[in-house]
């Protein structure tokens, strides 16, 4: 149970740091969309005034207390663009379509790089070892808005099996909503299902030339039995840890593929954002998914512990 | 050695393949240098979106500039801006784990924490952000882009530089007094550079796909001019009207990244396919096998067994040739240095050749019956059933994550699954057979150790359940490879008595093989002496008189070896203390800690006090693990974690250690390791005479001393023999002009037949310069005879 509060005690720690960095990283910026769009009209009073209302007069330690606590109970403020929305609002509505995007992207890498990995390792040296190498390999170089441009052109514009940045919500049709994502995470799940591909055909191999391979041979497995008896167990573990440092990288894939298929996500919100200087809003997603990915990882952290027994 | 003549193919075509695409990607780049056929950015509105054509052999885009001339540029840029990116990335994402890796302790802690929350934000999040503070610009986002690439390198090369910071090259670049700098960087980087390469690498491929990544969403370079990130894109637009836009500058990007990838895994890694190889050397082999007709009498019979290594330059035989037979109830040794074959013809027989080597000739047979002709699975079947092997490792050879129950249970459902009874009773009929294997095997408590896991066992417990697995299946033949070396010598001695004792009871044929006479005599009834490939010498044992006389020389030497009884420390010592330990405890961390807190520390060595006098020879006895080389790499001052008093009224000592490969440096040649130590030990300065000729009088008079040749000087430390490389380490550790002198196992790692000419020398050398030293080993018949005054440690204390 030590490990377990030990963990938890990191984890919260690792949330205020990422906190932190990102409240400092926006805090230095210089320029503000609100004082920004006053432009001419601006005149001491004016500025004052808004500074005010967007908390800015206060020292920076006060501002990230206050920030952090909104943070907490889910209220960044509002947005400077648009000053009738508050940011959670405007996070609130497009979380489904990222939320959705990333796991969906998620459960495919799991069920489609698995059986692809193993089979592939059966027979080092074989023509599946060597056609999953290359494959993988050739996946991994195509960046994903690449294969989110092919994929629109083949599914949505040859084939018609979707339509393009149409977006059903989950309270509408559930089965819609897998449907208007399933291509887009399809675009962010193919270069990574192609790196854990690689990694867990590694990992196997690595296993492979372990010591405790050789006895279970000695004891009579075949080659396929040492493989599904001894080493797949072993050489799962691993691959545990490095889907949790792949979330990481779905998260940001999200970003670039709501582009391509013109889904309105928060990666949309947050490019959109940048680009109208929101920092407000900006300052959220980007915490919002940060502490998504630390999250995973302490649940990542969790079923290793669970699962290895050497822990 | 002799070559097999099967050709294969020997280059790495994944190699070539990637050199052949990286010159295909970059010959356009460097000609753009020179020659650029249009301006990449003048347009031209009478060509817009123009198919390919000889006049644009990519087609034009959509202000009817040329693709080529723009995809050449791009690619300039894109490449450009990938390698300032990994620069920045590498150059302070390795100073960064340099110094965390080396230093370790809070600073480490702390880095790695800061670490940590940098990788909680997705690289390309980052960069947007870094992007947006800093403003958009080229030199912006490669700085943005660096920036996100700093941590995952400082984590690569902290994990290189801890590990690095703890090789005995390393420990004794620190010993002569080398700078933090020159040891990080000439000593530890060296080292590190099979993983740094492939990380610079991939870390190009990274930037070049994140620059892309932030082209595409208009925050990269700004227009017009051209990256490739950028044109594809614009190109998504005219992907329907004119796909070739898009095309060709996806293929140059794809191809690029594909390439790089290609050639970071494959730097320095054989094309062999070994699998295609075994499979055509079998068959030649099956061919010749049908000649021998083997003797179903003997229970086992191994006929001109030959085993060879698919090396680049052929095949390499390690075994040439051997053929020997065990009769029913036997006990055979096979003895024989590291190296001579005696480990991988115990594998041959049981089918496990590692899969870089395979048989190149000769037949196993078991009572008459070949063995491992194919992978079927009643052949695999044989193993763990009729043949049963026990290995060296009892840390390694059983598998982390299933527990012991498991492991021994299941040679049960593998050789005889007895599906008559019900569930329940089968169960309970699988228990008793285990638990009763595992009391033959010695051990204690079954019913309890059934549910442990390996890691919670000692390893006298590991090698006795892997007994149990031989037991267990009643096997009719044991091949114990090493069975006892990694054990502590009272659980060796346990260890061997249980194998006497099944031999006894079960009438089990058992193959002993070991480096060690003197477990061999234990119980042996023959012996064969293996070396360099070949069975040299069968000796019989008696149980009272021991080894029949040997007819070569190489067993004469061997046996002299084994039971030499020359004595090296004649004579009184009475020196003035040189070192003293008062109360000296050292531990070692158990775990990392948090920034607010220590990390947890498992101490070692306990109270320890030892008084070392000048000009004695000083030993010090124990089991692996007992802490002892500890207590000197405290005495040398390398460790951290040292409480107690240790007063030196002389230099810090030097060290030679166990294994000679890994105490000298790796990259560098003789001459420049000897170089070095001169220099660091100051002896330069003290004369005032031109540098360079007391250099050369200074090398040449140590390599007298320890009876080496100055041919060696300019060979690095991988062209040496093992003797050699020792008496290297031992004129380095000379040259230091140390009084005090530290061996640590000298010549454990070393033939035994050159242990005594080692011996020799070191006790020359401390007549002729009035050393001290302080001697590590196991042996302690080594000790008796080689130190003045010896102390025994066990588990961290002295107890003499």
């Amino acid at each position: 149970m030590n490990y377990y509060l030990r963990k938890t005690i990191i984890f919260a720690v690792t949330l205020f740091c990422v906190a932190a960095i990102n409240f400092l990283l926006f805090t230095v910026i210089p320029g503000n969309a609100a004082l920004s769009r006053l432009g001419t009209e601006a005149t001491p009073e004016k500025i004052e005034q808004l500074s005010k209302s967007y908390g800015l007069d206060k020292s920076i330690p006060e501002r990230f207390v206050s920030w952090l606590g909104g943070a907490v109970t889910g209220d960044f403020g509002m947005s400077s663009v648009y000053p009738t929305r508050t940011v959670s609002e405007l996070i609130g509505k497009r979380l489904p379509v990222t939320a959705g995007l990333a796991f969906i992207s998620l459960l495919l890498i799991i069920i489609i790089s698995i059986p692809i990995g193993l089979v592939g390792s059966k027979k080092p040296g074989g023509i599946i070892d060597r056609i999953t190498d290359i494959s993988a390999l050739a996946f991994m170089s195509i960046p994903s808005f690449i294969l989110g441009i092919v994929i629109t052109v083949v599914f949505g514009v040859v084939l018609r099996w979707f339509v393009p940045g149409s977006y059903t919500a989950p309270s509408e049709s559930f089965f819609g909503y897998v449907g208007c994502l399933i291509f887009p995470a399809l675009s962010i799940a193919i270069p990574k299902t192609a790196m854990t591909v690689r990694f867990l055909k590694a990992s196997v191999r690595r296993e492979l030339s372990e010591d405790y391979v050789r006895t279970a041979r000695a004891k009579g497995n075949t080659r396929d039995e040492v493989l599904s008896h001894h080493v797949l167990k072993n050489s799962l573990l691993p691959v545990i840890t490095f889907i949790g440092l792949i979330v990481a990288e779905v998260m940001a894939g999200s970003i670039i593929t709501e582009k391509v298929f013109d889904l309105d996500g928060i990666g949309m919100l947050l490019i959109s954002s940048i680009s109208k200087r929101d920092m407000n809003v900006v300052q959220a997603v980007v915490m919002y998914i940060a502490a998504t990915v630390v999250t995973v990882n302490f649940i990542v952290d969790m079923i290793y512990r669970k699962v290895d027994p050497r822990t | 050695m002799e070559k097999t003549a099967i050709k294969y193919n020997k280059l790495n075509i994944k190699l070539i393949i990637a050199i052949v695409l990286l010159a295909v990607v970059s010959t356009p780049v460097v000609l753009n240098l020179f020659w650029q056929p249009y301006d990449p950015n003048f347009m031209n509105y009478e060509e817009i979106l123009e198919a390919p054509s000889a006049a644009h052999i990519f087609g034009t885009d959509n202000y009817g500039r040329d693709i080529y001339a723009r995809i050449a540029d791009g690619a300039l840029l894109t490449f450009g801006i990938a390698f300032i990116t990994v620069s920045i990335g590498a150059v302070i994402g390795t100073i960064i784990g340099a110094v965390t890796g080396y230093f370790g302790g809070r600073v480490d802690e702390l880095f790695m924490r800061i670490n940590d929350c940098l990788a909680s934000f997705p690289s390309v999040l980052l960069a947007l952000v870094v992007v947006s503070v800093l403003d958009l610009g080229t030199l912006n986002v490669c700085i943005a882009l660096g920036i996100v690439f700093i941590p995952s390198f400082a984590r690569v090369m902290r994990a290189e530089f801890l590990a690095g910071r703890e090789r005995d090259h390393v420990l004794n670049a620190r010993l002569m007094g080398a700078s933090v700098p020159r040891i990080l960087f000439f000593h530890i980087f060296p080292g590190t550079l099979p993983v740094f390469i492939p990380t610079v690498m991939l870390g190009f491929n990274n930037a070049i796909l994140a620059e892309a990544g932030l082209g595409f969403l208009g925050l990269g370079v700004q227009p017009p001019d051209p990256s490739l990130g950028r044109m594809l894109s614009e190109s998504k637009t005219y992907l329907i009207s004119a796909p070739w836009y898009a095309f060709f500058s996806c293929l140059f990007m794809v191809i690029a990244i594909f390439a790089v990838t290609m050639l970071a895994e494959n730097i320095g890694v054989q094309g062999i396919n070994y699998r295609s190889v075994r499979k055509r050397i079998s068959r030649v082999i099956v061919e010749n096998l049908r000649k021998i007709v083997p003797d179903p009498g003997k229970i086992l019979e191994v006929r001109d067994l030959r085993v060879g290594y698919i090396e680049k330059e052929g095949i390499e035989e390690v075994i040439k040739g051997i053929s020997f037979s065990l009769d029913k109830g036997e006990i055979l040794g096979i003895v024989g240095e590291s190296g001579s074959g005696k480990s991988l013809s115990s594998y041959s027989i049981m089918g496990l050749i590692p899969d870089k080597a395979c048989m190149t000739g000769g037949g196993v047979y078991l009572s008459g019956k070949p063995l491992n002709m194919s992978s079927s699975k009643a052949n695999c079947r044989i193993r763990g059933g009729r043949i049963a092997m026990i290995f060296q490792e009892p840390q390694t050879c059983l598998n982390p994550v299933l527990t012991v129950g498991q492991q021994i249970t299941e040679i049960i459902d593998l050789h005889d699954p007895d599906n008559s009874l019900r569930r329940a009773e089968r169960e309970k009929k699988k228990k008793e057979r285990v638990i009763r294997a595992m009391e033959d095997a010695g051990l204690k408590d079954c019913e309890m150790l059934l549910t442990k896991y390996p890691h919670e066992l000692s390893g006298g417990m590991r090698q006795r359940v892997m007994i149990a697995m031989a037991l267990v299946s009643r096997a009719e033949v044991i091949i114990a490879d090493e069975p006892t070396t990694a054990l502590d010598a009272k659980v060796a001695d346990a260890v061997l008595e249980v194998f006497a004792d099944i031999n006894r009871r079960f009438g089990t044929s058992i193959i002993l093989i070991s480096h060690d006479l003197k477990v061999i005599e234990k119980v042996c009834d023959r012996v064969l002496i293996m070396q360099d490939g070949l069975i040299t010498e069968e000796l019989t044992v008696g149980r009272s008189d021991g080894f029949s006389t040997p007819s070569s020389e190489y067993g004469k030497a061997l046996l002299e070896a084994a039971f030499s009884e020359r004595r090296y420390n004649e004579g009184e010592v009475q020196g003035n203390l040189l070192c003293e330990l008062k109360d000296v405890s050292v531990s070692y961390p158990r775990q990392a800690g948090t920034i607010f807190k220590r990390g947890k520390l498992r101490e070692v060595v306990h109270n320890v006090d030892l008084r070392v006098f000048e000009g004695e020879t000083l030993g010090i006895a124990g089991d692996s693990g007992c802490g002892k080389s500890t207590l000197v790499k405290a005495i040398a001052g390398l460790l951290k974690h040292v409480t107690g008093e240790i007063t030196l009224n002389t230099q810090t000592p030097a060290m030679v250690f166990q294994d000679p490969h890994a105490s000298l440096c790796p990259t560098m040649t003789v001459r420049q390791i000897l170089e070095e130590t001169i220099k660091l030990s100051g002896a330069l300065k003290r004369t005032d005479r031109p540098g360079i000729d007391v250099k050369e009088e200074m090398i040449r008079k140590i390599l007298e001393d320890t009876d080496l040749s100055e041919e060696l000087l300019s060979r690095r430390v991988s062209q040496l023999s093992g003797g050699q490389k020792q008496r290297i380490s031992i004129a380095s550790a000379l040259l230091l002009n140390r009084k005090l002198i530290i061996l640590d196992e000298p010549v454990s790692a070393i033939d035994v037949t050159l242990r005594e000419q080692l011996l020799e020398l070191l006790c020359k050398l401390k007549t002729k310069h009035g050393l001290t030293y302080i001697l590590i080993s196991h042996d302690e018949a080594l000790l008796d005879r080689f130190c003045t005054r010896v102390v025994r440690m066990s588990e961290g204390r002295i107890i003499n």
